[in-house]
């Protein structure tokens, strides 16, 4: 009780020498004030970030996963031919036919493809071809007209999607449905409009014309060893692993690989970049981290300098108060008292400015910093490393003080 | 205690305060040898048992005199409630009942060394130890501080005085002289030789002053300085 009491006093005596001595104080516990500051809004800078990139996997499809033929590494290129691991369409179809936990699949290939309407020509436009599953796995639906029927696919029919921009830039009426376009010299019908694809932090910044044909019209317009990749969609984000362990046994087993062999595809689900991303923001957390360790002990030293000016020009009070009974204890609780509370209190000016800046970011319209904020536990850290930081630099100067010999102090001038 | 400079007061008082030891022999206070204490220990025994007055006063300069004869209270086991009161009541008994929120600098010399008296006595120490006590101070505010401590002692309190002042030693009951480290005479001051001279010394003094307060506005300088 009598020790809790002391060290109370110790408390409000470091809060007055703080408070007596403001500039100084200010001054000296800016570099801990910086450093909190900056650890803080980087921290807070970081979440929004992640939090947007997140997000934007979300709508990406969290639930999507890629397959697409790869040669095994090391492995002699003549054992692997192209031809032998190259995609086919049975395999897809086995693919959706026999994995519970793919809900629906479409090949994809892309091909660059000049483009004519009346005496407009886009050259090198982007020619997809698709499944019509890839408007509901790529959440980008038909606004107007129709998606692709099976007829079409099956048929090889000559029609296409476009969307907005190549409406804009061949000049086709508002519904183009019905119209007729030239692709390579080929005459395609027009049969729907494509919801036109977001900006965003992954792919295009700028939209640009966009034109879908049937997978299977493609293939008739293509050299017969062409290369294309497959986009599946999961059930649930959880199922991925599921998915990819079912897609990989139906592979093996239509390639008829045996077990020694190694896989000639590769499953990539989209957790795989998540996970990624997460481990790049871990990386640069613990950078950030690595700097601000480097600041606090800055000003830690700070600290611990104006602490051993406070003890040397206080030398004699030090003397009275050992000469009236104060143990060398009592003393070493009070200057370590004064150097934690000033740390500390850096350690909350620091983070009222992280908070400040994390706050500005997120007012900017369209920010990608949108969702910044500064989680708990870099709040707690901070303290934490604030209050370790006035422990550790101290504990010098206080010992310093607890150690002085009250006659010698006394006679200090 | 008086004696030439460097014949051993300060050392002498540091020990008996509780503020050094002795490097030989032994010093027991209150039936407890402080001689192989640990620092700690010696600042619990200083808070109970000795209250220190000094030269120079030794206030904190931005405290009022009440939070300046707080202090070892703060220092001190139990009695955290009554701290207030009991300064109070310390600076009552030097008489500075009307200054106690006033800081140091706002004081006058000897009512600074009186609010140091106070700090002193305020835990009820069992020795009151001063040190040229009344060193910066005037004579007549040197005669106030002495009979100030000469209250307090008549009110029980032991004072050891350190002094080369013999106006100041008169004031006291016994007189130790050291020379060269030893104690070279230890009497009552009736019987010391050198508070003898100088109070009749003074005694003739104060005839004459009286004479001379007859025919002209005679001024007295009191005490002598033979140091």
């Amino acid at each position: 009780m009598l020790r809790l009491l002391v060290h109370l006093q110790a408390i409000v005596l470091a809060l007055s020498q703080i408070w007596a001595n403001k500039t100084r104080s200010f001054l000296t516990t800016l570099g801990i004030i910086i450093g909190v500051a900056s650890v803080t809004t980087v921290i807070a800078a970081l979440t929004g970030l992640k939090t947007s990139v997140l997000n934007e996997f979300e709508t990406f499809g969290a639930s999507k996963m890629f397959i697409f033929p790869d040669r095994p590494d090391d492995a002699p290129r003549n054992m692997y031919p192209w031809r032998e691991i190259r995609l086919k369409i049975p395999e897809l179809q086995a693919l959706n036919e026999n994995c519970p936990s793919i809900r629906q699949l479409t090949p994809i290939t892309n091909e660059g493809a000049n483009l004519q309407f009346r005496d407009r020509i886009r050259e090198g436009v982007n020619i997809t071809g698709i499944w019509p599953a890839w408007h509901e796995i790529e959440n980008r639906s038909v606004i107007m007209g129709r998606q692709f029927t099976l007829s079409d696919e099956e048929g090889a029919h000559q029609v296409c999607l476009v969307n907005d921009e190549a409406i804009k830039e061949l000049g086709l009426d508002a519904d183009p449905s019905g119209q007729h376009i030239l692709l390579n010299g080929r005459r395609f019908l027009i049969v729907g409009v494509v919801e036109t694809l977001q900006a965003s932090i992954f792919g295009p910044q700028t939209t640009s014309s966009e034109v879908f044909i049937p997978f299977s019209t493609m293939v008739k317009l293509k050299d017969p060893q062409f290369f294309f990749f497959v986009i599946a969609q999961v059930v649930s984000p959880e199922a991925a692993e599921e998915a990819k362990a079912e897609a990989t046994f139906v592979l093996r087993k239509s390639r008829g690989l045996d077990a020694t062999e190694p896989n000639t595809f590769e499953i990539a689900a989209i957790d795989q970049f998540i996970d990624q991303f997460k481990a790049m923001a871990a990386g640069i957390t613990v950078i950030a981290g690595g700097i601000v360790a480097i600041s606090l002990l800055v000003g830690g030293i700070g600290i611990m300098n104006i602490m051993l000016v406070s003890v040397s020009e206080r030398t004699r009070e030090i003397g009275l108060r050992k000469s009236v009974g104060a143990t060398p204890i009592v003393i070493l609780m009070q200057f370590l008292l004064e150097a934690i509370t000033l740390c500390f209190m850096g350690g909350l000016v620091g983070l009222a400015c992280g908070e400040a800046f994390a706050f500005a970011m997120t007012l900017p319209e369209d920010s990608p910093l949108e969702e910044a904020s500064i989680p708990i536990w870099a709040v707690v850290l901070s303290f934490a490393f604030s209050a370790g930081v006035g422990v550790i630099f101290g504990m010098f100067p206080a010992v310093k003080a607890a150690r002085l010999d009250p006659i010698e102090a006394m006679r200090h001038e | 205690m008086t004696g030439l400079s460097g014949s051993g007061k300060s050392t002498l008082m540091n020990i008996l305060g509780c503020l050094d030891r002795p490097t030989s022999g032994r010093y027991v206070l209150a039936d407890r040898d402080t001689s192989r204490m640990s620092a700690g220990e010696l600042a619990i025994v200083r808070n109970e048992q000795i209250g220190f007055v000094f030269q120079s006063f030794e206030l904190l300069p931005r405290q009022s005199a009440l939070k300046n004869v707080e202090l070892p209270l703060i220092y001190a086991h139990g009695g955290w409630g009554s701290r207030r009161r009991r300064a109070r009541r310390a600076l009552e008994r030097v008489g500075l009942g009307d200054r106690m929120s006033h800081r140091p600098n706002q004081l006058s010399g000897g009512q600074k060394q009186r609010v140091a008296i106070a700090r002193a006595i305020v835990n009820g120490p069992a020795i009151l130890l001063a040190d040229e006590p009344t060193g910066n101070l005037d004579s007549t505010t040197t005669e106030e501080i002495m009979e100030l401590l000469e209250q307090l002692h008549d009110e029980g309190q032991t004072i050891l005085i350190v002094t080369h002042e013999r106006d100041v030693a008169s004031h006291c009951r016994r007189v130790i002289w050291l020379t060269d480290g030893l104690v070279s005479s230890d009497l009552p001051s009736e019987e010391d030789p050198a508070v003898r001279e100088h109070r009749l010394r003074h005694l003739a003094e104060i005839e004459e002053a009286a004479r001379a307060a007859g025919d002209s506005t005679h001024l007295i300088t009191a005490g002598d300085r033979p140091c």
